[in-house]
């Protein structure tokens, strides 16, 4: 069932409205009349927003559904998550008071410095360190003959079930990099040695004393070049650098169906390369105890556990035990963080070689040049469909570039998140996917908020959109008469995944009519009056989200578990304390934990207390990414916090004196029921499960309790997005005007928090359209290597925002929650291209390849062909 | 990267300046909007940085004699919101308001930004349409010279750019700017003021330095300015007034110039009538 929320119209800067409306959207009024939600304690509570037709199908999220409206004072079950809250976390990152990787200073630090490779591609003859040892205040100057009994990095997602190649590793698992190298260099900014000093300063001067002699290599950038007879090796165990040839749907069926169709149409792709720009770069510092044998890392992560087990088993060969990993404040992330990185490795073997706390932050242009950077897919994609609109097929061919080392995830993340998503909403008889991953002499490539997703989305919508081009028919139409139907669900979309939950027509409806999209001719009209071509653009996605269940995610390729897990404490008093095996990158997990725990057991979120990225305090978890913490993470506070309830109801039977199944617990208290005056409340029983006086055998004292949570299945949000843009007919450049975007991510947790996740995640998108581009020259060089060059988007370039969400409960997990951190990202790309497109269509434009930069867009409109 | 090492000086007067200022590799800090990063990239040196803010000879603006005296520190934030500025010479408020951002405008100063040698900036084309000059303090004592000869040449070596002296010729001026998305300096920039004699007209980042483009001026004489005579008004330069830029072709750019220049023109049309 789907229900649509009111957070309607304009927002950015004002606060979203998010209404309650009835359960079923057949009687939803375009306009509701919306009590305040921001108006805090004292709103009704929204939980009646979501509905749940299907009761048996979500089940647990049934029970949530079910709860009685709440009283304003008292906080009851379910009276909490819901509802609009302020990140708790907000005012020490807006006063610049959180504490950061570069805010850490350990008595006695010494300072990293890291000497990247100027060049793409030689072999290393010789390194002479001699003259920066010498250098003031130089302490160490190290090179890969330094650690030759360290490991490589491991790769833990490779491309799933198909034959692979990558650089070598001692335990037989996939390589990725050296933490420095000693051969070759295969990019620039690969790192060759670093020096530590006192200062950062000394240890940055002493990196030019380093002499390093180059047998200079050929360079390939592109990785359709890399695959070419003749094209340069990079690596000795991966030949023709061809990490791997994935595939996944029908090809004989797809080549038939397209073979016989009677339209067929046929766009070439480039999804350029995009560089992640958190606004903290990475840091790392290292601390060995050589009392204890014990090593602490500090870094910018999104995985501490993970990197944890990494680290230490996989590359420093340590006991697990001898590692703690703490995640401080990180400044975003959007899939960087993830990922190993050599200096994590660095920091902690020159602590121990020196005895003294070694720190490392690096700057703009080093993260340029060593972060994981995006996308970059180049594609032949065809689809074949009847005359009146049915899309009968869809096939892609296309070539990653996983950049000149395999990252930590990347090869998986190229392949399966990419591949198999390319039907989006629609229900398609033959699909087929083919990519061929190589690797080239440019950065690693990683995540991307929207990580494969987005490039699927982008191929699939700027085809529908050619495709009612060749057909002559309203774009808007050929999507609904292709939507998967809501009786398909769960949906087998034939590529490998299996939806859980959808309504997309609803969904659908609900972003054409906040747009006005009926309204456009008039709108195109006028727009010329003024120089200006107005063009509209649909795009429509499915992100899975949610990873996820770890048996499938390693049939899927993933070397490594993927569930979460929370644990729960009630102290004597009365508080409550939720630790968590995520780690929060930027997406208010202290608010929204706090609010699971506080919406389960019927009290105050204030009460509760969030701690999670410090791998000696949190229960084991996998890490943030993929939005899946509030589908992952959430779940196991609410489960858990489920326990606590569970054990107070036993205990209140024991306190109240009457048997368990006449023991009520509401508003966080226990009575009798139907004698509300035999009352406990929940810090009365909190302080009586610490004494534990008078509890039979069978009743632990205290309350403690954790919940490892492994979903069924993964989840998948959706929404469709319309972007309006003007084009200036002399100069060419593009402004989007309006931008429409009604999105699902199932039950929602705190709306303000998902409604920012939103805007945030369209601007992004709309970088990738509009401006973002990793350039790198014919030698490999990065030409964007900073915010000089790359050009970012920024408040003045994006318009108000429509939004809207509608409710699709996933029955994957006890929220009915679906991800939502990166969904927005996923279609904004091709929503603004179809809308330029659709401007300059009657030049006879089909296609143009992002960024739309204006003198592209310029010579297009003077007729030149791409 | 990390900030390389500099002595940093802050003298008492305009005179001990200037002594400071003679020695090697001493250069003005005022805004610190354009040299503290280039410092901070590489792409600047300093040995010593003589900071002049607190210099309150070079602040203020006023008018007399039918001449704006605007003070080299006036800040861009100050520039663009001024009333007598905004009154006597828009084109010059316009190109104040369209740098950077708020941060940046509020530390950013006038000086700094005609100054600045390393890629076009808004203020000189401005200046140069309103026929301005610039006050520049020297060890020989103060002068003044044309703003077309000073941006062909710069704040010569030991002196300081102490102000701005702009035409108070009423508000039949614009400029107009397409914006670099990275940098939001001009990718190109044009400025206009229409006088008795004529407009005239000077754009940036499609030619190699802030320029006044004299036979577009000469070709547009007694109008009309429509877009059409302005494009044309273009096309009839010579093909190599208009360099390439970061990504850009000099093709797009000189076409992009003429476009800025006919809007501008329009605009300071439309106030004049």
């Amino acid at each position: 069932m789907t229900a649509v929320t009111g957070e309607t119209a304009v927002t950015g800067g004002t606060t979203a409205v998010d209404g309650a409306t009835a359960a079923d959207t057949a009687a939803v009024p375009d306009t509701v009349a919306v009590p305040d939600a921001t108006a805090g304690p004292d709103a009704a509570p929204l939980r009646d927003a979501i509905a749940v037709e299907d009761a048996t199908a979500v089940e647990d999220a049934t029970a949530v559904q079910d709860a009685p409206p709440a009283a304003a004072d008292v906080p009851d079950e379910h009276a909490v998550l819901g509802r609009p809250m302020d990140a708790r976390e907000d005012p020490q990152l807006l006063r610049g008071e959180a504490t950061y990787v570069a805010d850490i200073d350990l008595p006695g630090t010494a300072h990293m410095a890291i000497l990247g490779s100027p060049v793409a591609h030689a072999k290393l003859l010789s390194i002479d360190t001699k003259a920066a040892e010498q250098m003031p205040g130089v302490l160490k100057v190290a090179t890969a003959a330094d650690f030759t009994d360290v490991m490589p990095l491991p790769c833990i997602w490779i491309p799933g079930g198909v034959e692979s190649h990558f650089p070598p590793h001692p335990y037989g698992l996939p390589g990725a990099r050296p933490v420095l190298t000693g051969d070759a260099v295969r990019h620039v900014g690969d790192p060759i040695a670093v020096v530590v000093a006192e200062t950062p300063r000394q240890a940055a001067a002493a990196l030019a004393a380093i002499s390093v002699e180059y047998e200079p290599l050929p360079v390939v950038t592109r990785a359709d070049a890399a695959l070419a007879e003749g094209a340069p090796q990079l690596h000795e165990a991966v030949p023709g650098n061809l990490n791997a040839y994935w595939t996944c749907g029908d090809k004989d069926r797809t080549d038939a169906a397209i073979a016989a169709a009677e339209v067929t149409v046929e766009l070439d792709l480039v999804n350029q390369r995009t560089i992640n720009s958190p606004i903290e770069p990475r840091g790392a510092v290292g601390s060995y105890d050589a009392s204890t044998g014990e090593y602490t890392l500090y870094a910018s992560t999104q995985g501490p556990h993970n990197h944890r087990f990494l680290l230490s088993a996989l590359v420093l060969g340590i006991p697990f035990n001898k590692l703690r990993v703490i995640a401080p404040t990180v400044g975003g992330s959007f899939g960087t963080k993830g990922y190993l990185y050599p200096d994590m490795a660095l920091v902690l073997l020159l602590s121990k070689a020196l005895g003294r706390p070694v720190k490392w932050v690096d700057t703009r242009t080093g993260l340029m040049n060593s972060t994981v950077q995006g996308r970059d897919h180049r594609q032949h994609v065809t689809l074949a469909g009847t005359r009146d609109g049915r899309i009968t097929a869809v096939r892609c061919t296309s070539y990653a570039n996983l950049g000149a080392y395999p990252s930590t995830i990347g090869p998986g993340v190229a392949t399966a998140l990419m591949g198999r998503s390319i039907t989006g909403m629609y229900a398609i008889d033959a699909a087929f996917c083919e990519v061929y991953a190589a690797f080239t002499n440019t950065v690693s490539l990683g995540a991307q908020r929207g990580s494969g997703r987005a490039e699927a989305a982008f191929l699939m919508e700027r085809l529908v959109d050619r495709y009612a081009g060749e057909i002559g028919m309203d774009p808007a139409e050929v999507r609904r008469r292709n939507l998967v139907p809501k009786e398909a669900f769960p949906y087998d979309n034939g590529l490998g995944w299996t939806y859980d939950s959808g309504n997309y027509r609803p969904n659908f409806d609900r972003a054409i009519e906040l747009s006005g999209y009926a309204d456009m001719s008039a709108r195109k009209a006028e727009a010329r009056t003024r120089g200006k071509r107005l063009g509209v653009g649909i795009a429509t996605y499915v992100a899975i989200c949610g990873v996820g269940p770890s048996t499938r995610m390693s049939k899927e390729g993933m070397l490594g578990g993927t569930w979460e897990s929370a644990n729960i404490r009630v102290h004597p008093t009365g508080e409550v304390t939720v630790t968590v095996g995520s780690a929060s990158t930027g997406q208010s997990h202290h608010t929204v934990f706090a609010m699971v725990a506080a919406d389960e057991l019927g009290i105050d979120p204030d009460r509760v207390q969030v701690y999670e990225g410090d791998t000696l305090k949190a229960p084991y978890g996998q890490g943030t990414y993929g939005s899946r913490s509030y589908s992952m993470a959430a779940p196991a506070v609410a489960l858990t916090a489920r326990k606590i309830k569970a054990k107070l109801i036993k205990a209140g039977a024991v306190f109240l004196g009457v048997p368990e199944d006449k023991v009520v617990y509401r508003g966080g208290a226990v009575h009798e029921d139907g004698n509300p005056e035999n009352t406990k409340s929940f810090a009365d029983l909190a302080m009586a499960m610490w004494y534990g006086w008078g509890l039979p055998p069978e009743i632990e004292p205290a309350l403690d309790e954790t919940t490892h949570f492994d979903p069924p299945d993964f989840n998948y949000p959706f929404g469709t997005h319309v972007a309006v843009v003007e084009v200036d007919e002399l100069t060419g450049e593009t402004e989007v005007v309006a931008y429409t975007a009604v999105d699902d991510a199932g039950n929602v947790g705190n709306p303000k928090i998902v409604h920012g996740q939103i805007e945030g995640s369209i601007v992004h998108g709309l970088g990738q359209a509009l401006m973002e581009a990793a350039e790198y020259d014919e030698n490999g060089i990065l030409i964007s290597s900073d915010l000089n060059h790359y050009a970012l988007p920024r408040a003045a370039d994006v318009p108000f925002f429509s939004l809207d969400r509608t409710v699709t409960p996933s029955p994957h997990n006890p929220l009915g929650a679906k991800g939502a951190g990166e969904i927005a990202t996923v279609p904004p790309a091709a929503a603004v291209v179809n809308a330029v497109v659709d401007a300059l269509s009657d030049l006879g434009v089909r296609h143009i390849d992002m960024p739309l930069t204006p003198e592209k867009v310029w010579r297009r409109l003077q007729g030149e062909t791409q | 990267m990390i900030l390389t090492e500099f002595d940093y000086v802050r003298p008492l007067g305009l005179d001990r300046a200037l002594d400071l200022l003679a020695g090697p590799g001493a250069r003005v800090l005022a805004g610190g909007q354009s040299l503290l990063p280039g410092l901070r990239a590489g792409t600047e040196r300093a040995g010593l940085l003589v900071d002049v803010r607190h210099l309150d000879e070079l602040r203020g603006i006023s008018a007399a004699d039918g001449t704006l005296r605007i003070g080299a520190l006036t800040t861009l934030a100050e520039l663009a919101a001024h009333p007598l500025v905004r009154e006597r010479a828009p084109e010059l408020a316009a190109a104040a308001r369209a740098n950077g951002d708020p941060q940046v405008r509020n530390l950013g100063t006038a000086g700094g930004n005609l100054a600045d040698r390393g890629r076009p900036t808004d203020l000189p084309v401005a200046a140069l349409a309103a026929g301005a000059e610039v006050e520049l303090a020297g060890p020989g004592g103060r002068t003044r010279t044309g703003v077309e000869e000073f941006t062909a040449g710069g704040v010569p070596a030991g002196s300081v750019l102490t102000a701005l002296l702009v035409p108070a010729a009423g508000p039949a001026a614009a400029f107009e700017k397409a914006a670099d998305r990275a940098t939001r300096y001009p990718l190109c920039a044009a400025a206009v003021r229409i006088t008795a004699d004529g407009p005239r007209i000077a754009v940036t980042g499609a030619t190699p330095r802030a320029l006044r483009l004299r036979g577009v001026e000469d070709r547009l004489r007694g109008g009309p300015y429509t877009t059409e005579a302005v494009l044309a008004a273009f096309r009839a330069e010579p093909r190599e007034l208009f360099v390439p830029g970061r990504g850009t072709s000099a093709e797009y750019l000189g076409h992009l110039a003429g476009v800025l220049t006919a809007r501008a023109l329009a605009r300071a049309a439309r106030i004049t009538a």
